[in-house]
């Protein structure tokens, strides 16, 4: 019977199996979640981006820096802290400084894969500022994932 | 070890190919025999985790048996049980674990015509469906997430999160009778699970009778001993 021929055929497919199996091992997500916050001017109601040509940033009480002396800079991506459920941040515009405190709910259970594992999300409730450089602010997209987004617009005007 | 395994594969198939079927059926036999409905039963016991087992190094395993009713010698309804397993730990350091049973129901169908004048083959080769499903829970331990700029990362275990997984296959194998009432072959499947993932939420590495939980569909081989009644 030919078909007792075929018995052998799946010890090649196991094979190919084994030895083709596609390792999981390693993260190929980006798992970078930052608020990103967008720098504008207002006249007559058009909103147009502006560029900063330094801009200096760190967060409260922190002595490490999240923008140093950077320059021609558009948005900010600023990364929220996923032990608290605020984040204060300390922006230098030029030579303007000013206090930017955001308020949110985190969730650290947003689960990716197993080999990247999870991230922290969260839920932005309120945005408060001081008023130097900052004219007002707005809050466009609520949610922060790993997506290139943009959550906030700041004015200056 | 693997040479081992080797040497056993290799002696089953002399084996099967050594002895002849000698459908030593007498011609009354016969025609009582393709009269009836119901031709028998046949079990299945799955032979591929003897290999695969050791390959995996526990990080997987499972065990399956099947039960087959040969309707015509054309329509094989069919029930097949397991228990399966997995533990793993990424490189990132998080693991994964669960152990669990499934089922499967479906038909194969014989896709050799018998011819009329000769006397029936009971070897066969077959095309099937089936649906599977296996209600099991997991665990993911050692979580962590990072929180780079403003402190350490915070690490968190999310145990027994139970589901029921449930998909669809398609196969396609042959059954040969080595011995009278004594069958080896095999079967390959193709596996798609059904329902739609929802971002954010656990997902299980790997669902027991399914495999890994990868993007999309997912292969199985079986490599069977079967007994027929």
């Amino acid at each position: 019977m030919i078909i007792r021929k075929f018995l052998i055929f799946p010890v090649l497919l196991l094979m190919a199996l084994f030895i083709g199996c596609t390792s999981t091992d390693e993260c190929r997500e980006d798992t970078t979640v930052n608020m990103q916050i967008g720098i504008y001017t207002k006249v007559n109601s058009t909103q147009t981006t502006i560029t900063v040509d330094s801009i200096w940033a760190n967060g409260l009480e922190k002595d490490s820096l999240i923008y140093k002396n950077s320059k021609s800079v558009k948005v900010l991506n600023l990364p929220l802290n996923a032990a608290r459920q605020q984040s204060d941040f300390i922006v230098r515009f030029n030579n303007t400084t000013d206090t930017i405190s955001v308020f949110y709910t985190n969730n650290n259970a947003y689960f990716i894969s197993l080999a990247c594992g999870c991230i922290a999300t969260y839920t932005i409730d309120e945005i408060i500022t001081t008023n130097h450089y900052i004219d007002s602010v707005r809050i466009v997209q609520r949610e922060v994932i790993n997506v290139n987004a943009e959550h906030i617009k700041i004015f200056h005007n | 070890m693997r040479n081992i395994l080797k040497f056993f594969i290799i002696s089953l198939f002399c084996l099967s190919s050594i002895y002849n079927v000698s459908a030593q059926v007498s011609k009354q036999k016969k025609d009582t025999v393709l009269k009836a409905a119901l031709r028998g039963l046949r079990l299945d016991i799955d032979l591929v985790p003897v290999v695969s087992n050791f390959i995996y190094k526990g990080a997987r395993f499972g065990y399956e048996a099947g039960l087959y009713a040969d309707l015509k010698h054309k329509y094989f309804p069919a029930v097949e049980i397991g228990f399966a397993g997995a533990d793993k730990t990424s490189t990132g350091g998080v693991t994964f674990n669960t152990t669990g049973m499934y089922g499967r129901v479906g038909v194969d169908f014989n896709l050799i015509k018998q011819k009329k004048d000769k006397l029936p083959s009971n070897n066969m080769f077959f095309a099937g469906a089936r649906i599977g499903f296996s209600p099991y829970s997991y665990n993911y331990k050692n979580i962590q997430v990072q929180n780079n700029y403003w402190g350490s990362a915070i690490s968190e275990n999310f145990e027994n999160i139970n589901v029921t997984k449930v998909w669809f296959e398609v196969l396609a194998g042959i059954r040969v009778e080595v011995l009278q009432n004594i069958y080896m072959g095999w079967t390959v499947r193709n596996k798609k699970l059904i329902g739609q993932d929802v971002t954010g939420e656990f997902q299980p590495w790997y669902i027991p009778g399914f495999g890994l939980k990868g993007e999309g569909n997912s292969w199985g081989v079986n490599y069977i001993i079967g007994y027929k009644f």
